[in-house]
């Protein structure tokens, strides 16, 4: 067959990346794919084949028999065309012949000196041929003058050749022949008849003397040699490769036969069975007679001929499909190798990048491992350091030593200084490893307060600064981890004093109630020097000080605020700060009054992202590690995550779960992701649901035409995969919404919140504020009361009794001075009145802020 | 005089901590490793005990388990002393029965606030000094 010769033709053409066959490199997941393609095709060519052999062959057939009746009808039709014109020729000629013989004089026979001889008048046929050369020279053909004999005609006047080129004169009409009964009766006879062993057309009509007795006969006729016409007829085409068509006068000789592959003795000894009506095996004939010349046509057809020609069809088709055939197969070849060779290359990326992954967790282990021996082996000399240098102090003064004294204390200092930089480091590197963990336990903030501030007094009056400390009487306890909490005021007011002299270093302690909770803010204010928007930028990025400078002026590591942040951020707050240079820095630390216990892994989650409402993440993946590493990084992200091993599963879990995101793994065995991808975004329940594709392939657009919302190339990289993640499904779902009906005022409120990029939409009255709240449920109102067609009030009674409505923190923005009755209307319901024009600006975005946080 | 069974395997701290406590008005008993600590604990029935954790022998969470777990000995207070900071370490010495616990670098004021507090609960009395 043909195509396992271009299989043949196509393996050793194509040769791998490395140079082996490409077939046992080819991936293992197209190898079966194209020996099935091929095998497919091989197959398809072949049913092809059958199938049209047998419709081809029946064809074949009917057609050639079809040729065979109408070739035998066009024949017959050229013969009688042949026979009219011929007929028509004899009459005319006849009529010639006959007018000059009768212009002559009346026939009769006279009696010559050896022979009664024909004479028309003194014409004397039988020596005179000038009548029948006239005829031929005005007619063709051939002409005679008969005269009788008893029964026979003798030629005496004649230009009818015999054999050997004379005129035939003496010789007799063959008394055989159909002409002469006709001449003995008297009678004319016009038809085809041999003459001297040649075919001729002839007309012969009797010679009548004055007595009216038959004494001779006039011939006219015209041989029939010319069939050239025929030959066009049958265009000396045979039929298939071994049939032919021929042509048989009376007397059974062929007179044409068109070609054949047959010898010629074979296809005579044909010819004449199927003239004579005999079978002959293998051969189809059909017959036909023409009878005015007594001609047969005979059609013949080899029967085995059919199947050959079917078969050479065939064989012509396949030349030329098995060139397309053959340029798929090598197009084919060639795609799936491309292919192959792009996937071996993602697999081995793959796999590289499960290696670095495995290695670079076991350096993760390794360090975690090393950063416990590490605390243990650092602290242990440093313990010995400060507690000897503490004790010989001591020692020293009981000694009467009291010189050393100041010597001791520098190297306790010393000391306490490189192991407060050890901490640092250390803590940042528990927090970074997610090894930090809380202790919650209930303190009395004044305490913790004042045990601060006594520890702090110290560098407080080193730099000549002096410190005040405000707190409510009543500011009782909170729940939370004492020692981070002590940590964290330690640090900001150390930084306080550090970057402040002869100033004055202010701590606030508010104890606020929030729709979220009970919160508590610290707020250290410092008159020192400040920084720039710039500096305050870097201030909470591990391993930078506000500036280079900074630690050779002022020492520290700078993770002293890092750390702090991230403490405060795992309890549940933050810290914010705002700055500027020359004139102070103010650092608010807000912690809810009571902080939930958390898991580490929790914890160090918050402390990596801002806090958010708990979403649901369907991990698509079939490989169960790499579910895994993104679910473990997921839920430290603060999503809760699902994993579904197959695109099958997947499915179900979407449309069960409705999912916040999905991320889908493109590689898969069984349904692949862009199927997976094509069936969710078909589904209108969970259409909407964004799809973050994993891959290793570079089919973005292919991806994206597909509906994928994002890309990410495999190993994943969390921090771009929560980045995404964000975008989709943390992005704030809510708005701040300003409700007042000055324009200035209005403008003021939201170039302000534009500035910290906060969504807002604005509202003139407390009508059209509903209207907004309907359409979309704002994080945070603020609120003017005194407005036209709705003023505060009214539409503070409307929006509580609207379910759903009742725990948008509202923030009242006031002008009015409050009465009593004013404050009750407005207690329960808003969170904070501020007074127009005391707006503390920081103070108003740090709380609406902190409000819109507890909303994402 | 209340009596302190020191159990630290770290020569210095020992050294250390045991002068400084003595000069505190405490009575010191030394062990070296954590089978030590189970046995001076038995035989000298100290008032309270400050356990190491990192130990020879028998490391500090096993001999406070031994500790607690024999009726003899389980209402001796026994305060964890550890520079492992790592995430679970105060869980993990709590767990092994450790009634409080420091770190190290030892801050001695806040050793010996523990130290009284634990005498008061089980009905002694710090040194007045």
């Amino acid at each position: 067959m043909l195509v396992p010769r271009n299989r043949i033709f196509i393996f050793p053409a194509f040769r791998g990346v490395r140079g082996d066959v490409i077939t046992p490199n080819m991936h293992r997941s197209l190898r079966l794919k194209v020996i099935i393609w091929f095998l497919l095709v091989v197959l398809a060519v072949g049913i092809a084949g059958f199938a049209g052999f047998g419709r081809l062959s029946d064809y074949i057939r009917h057609e050639t028999q079809a040729q065979m009746t109408s070739k035998t009808a066009h024949v017959i039709d050229v013969l009688n065309a042949t026979n009219s014109i011929y007929a028509d020729l004899v009459e005319s000629s006849m009529h010639v012949l006959k007018m000059l013989a009768e212009q002559k004089g009346p026939a009769s026979l006279v009696t010559g000196p050896d022979r009664e001889m024909l004479v028309f008048g003194e014409h004397v046929a039988s020596t005179d041929f000038s009548i029948v050369d006239k005829v031929t020279e005005i007619m063709g053909g051939t002409a005679t003058l008969f005269i009788r004999r008893g029964e026979e005609f003798l030629r005496v006047s004649t230009n009818v050749k015999t054999p050997e080129g004379k005129r035939a004169i003496g010789t007799m009409l063959d008394p055989e022949g159909p002409a002469i009964a006709a001449l003995r009766r008297g009678e004319a006879f016009y038809g085809a008849v041999d003459i001297l062993g040649k075919p001729f057309i002839t007309g012969y009509e009797p010679i009548l003397n004055s007595a009216g007795e038959v004494i001779g006969a006039y011939y006219v006729g015209y041989p029939l040699d010319t069939l050239s016409s025929l030959r066009e007829v049958l265009e000396d085409r045979g039929l298939l490769e071994n049939g032919f068509f021929a042509l048989l006068d009376p007397a059974d000789q062929i007179v044409l036969r068109t070609r054949s592959a047959m010898n010629p003795a074979e296809a005579q000894r044909i010819v004449l069975a199927a003239a004579h009506g005999e079978e002959v095996p293998d051969w189809r004939f059909q017959k036909a007679t023409f009878v005015p010349w007594d001609y047969d046509v005979i059609s013949a057809m080899y029967v085995p001929d059919i199947s050959a020609k079917t078969v050479e069809i065939i064989w012509q088709i396949y030349g030329v499909a098995g060139v397309i055939i053959l340029g798929v197969l090598i197009v084919s070849f060639w795609l799936a190798s491309r292919l192959s060779v792009a996937l071996n290359t993602a697999e081995t990326a793959r796999e590289e990048a499960v290696e670095a992954r495995n290695a670079a967790e076991s350096a993760n282990r390794t360090k975690s491992t090393f950063l416990a021996n590490m605390s243990h082996e650092l602290r242990t000399p440093m313990n010995a350091i400060i507690g000897y240098s503490e004790m010989l102090i001591e020692e020293a003064e009981d000694l009467d030593l009291k010189e050393l004294t100041p010597d001791l204390a520098k190297i306790r200092a010393a000391g306490k200084h490189l192991l407060s930089l050890i901490n640092d480091v250390l803590d940042l590197s528990k927090i970074e490893a997610g090894k930090m963990s809380l202790f919650i336990e209930e303190f009395k903030v004044a305490d913790m307060v004042q045990e601060v501030v006594s520890t702090i007094q110290p560098l407080m009056e080193k730099n000549a600064n002096t410190l005040e400390v405000e707190y409510p009487v009543d500011c009782g306890t909170m729940r939370g981890d004492l020692t981070k909490i002590r940590q964290t005021l330690f640090n900001l007011l150390s930084n306080a004093s550090k970057f402040t002299e002869r100033g004055k270093v202010n701590l606030t302690i508010e104890r606020l109630q929030n729709p979220s909770g009970e919160r508590i803010t610290f707020c250290v204010t410092d008159t020192g020097i400040g920084m720039t928007k710039e500096q305050v930028g870097r201030l909470f990025q591990a391993f930078t000080q506000a500036d280079a400078s900074t630690t050779r002026k002022y020492g520290g590591t700078g993770l002293g605020l890092v750390i702090s942040r991230k403490f405060c951020q795992m309890m549940g707050g933050d810290i914010a700060v705002t700055s500027e240079p020359g004139k102070g820095t103010k650092f608010i630390v807000d912690l809810p009054a009571a902080v939930q216990e958390q898991s580490p892994e929790q914890a160090s989650a918050r402390a990596q992202t801002s806090p958010s409402e708990q979403k649901l993440i369907l991990v698509i993946d079939d490989d169960q590690d790499a579910a895994d590493i993104l679910k473990r990084n997921l839920t430290k992200s603060g999503y809760d995550v699902l994993v579904a091993n197959s695109g099958a599963e997947g499915l179900e879990i979407a449309r069960e779960r409705l999912p916040a995101a999905i991320t889908l793994d493109v590689m898969m065995p069984g349904m692949d992701g862009w199927s997976v991808l094509t069936a969710l975004k078909s589904d209108p329940t969970i259409s909407h649901i964004p799809v973050i594709m994993v891959t290793m392939l570079q089919d973005r657009q292919f991806g994206f035409a597909l509906g994928a919302a994002e890309f990410l190339t495999k190993p994943v990289n969390h921090d771009k995969l929560r980045e995404v993640l964000a975008k989709y499904c943390g992005q704030p779902a809510t708005y701040a919404l300003v409700v007042e009906d000055d324009p200035g005022n209005r403008q003021l409120l939201c170039r302000m919140l534009e500035k910290e990029n906060v969504r807002y939409v604005e509202a003139a009255n407390g009508s059209e504020a509903l209207e907004r709240v309907a359409e979309e449920t704002p994080g945070i109102i603020l609120l003017d009361l005194m407005m036209p067609v709705m003023d505060g009030f009214e539409f503070l009674a409307l929006l509580r009794t609207r379910p759903g409505n009742e725990h948008i923190p509202i923030v009242v923005i006031t002008a009015k001075d409050l009465n009593t009755e004013d404050r009750e209307r407005l207690t329960g319901s808003v969170s904070q009145v501020i007074q127009k024009g005391a707006v503390d600006r920081d103070k108003l975005l740090h709380d609406i802020t902190a409000m819109l946080a507890k909303k994402f | 005089m209340p009596k302190i069974l020191l159990v630290e395997d770290n020569e210095m701290n020992r050294d250390m901590l045991s002068r400084r406590l003595t000069r505190r008005g405490y009575e010191l008993v030394i062990a070296v490793d954590g089978q030590q600590g189970v046995d001076l604990s038995l035989a000298e029935a100290p008032d309270v005990i400050l356990m190491d954790m990192s130990l020879p022998v028998i490391d500090g969470w096993e001999a406070t388990r031994r500790i607690k777990g024999d009726p003899a000995t389980t209402a001796i207070p026994v305060i964890a002393l550890t520079a492992h900071a790592m995430s679970g370490d105060r869980e993990q010495a709590l767990a092994a029965g450790c009634d409080d616990y420091d770190t190290k670098p030892i801050e001695l004021d806040r050793l010996l606030g523990k130290i009284a507090e634990q005498l008061v609960r089980v009905g002694k009395s710090a040194p007045q000094n």
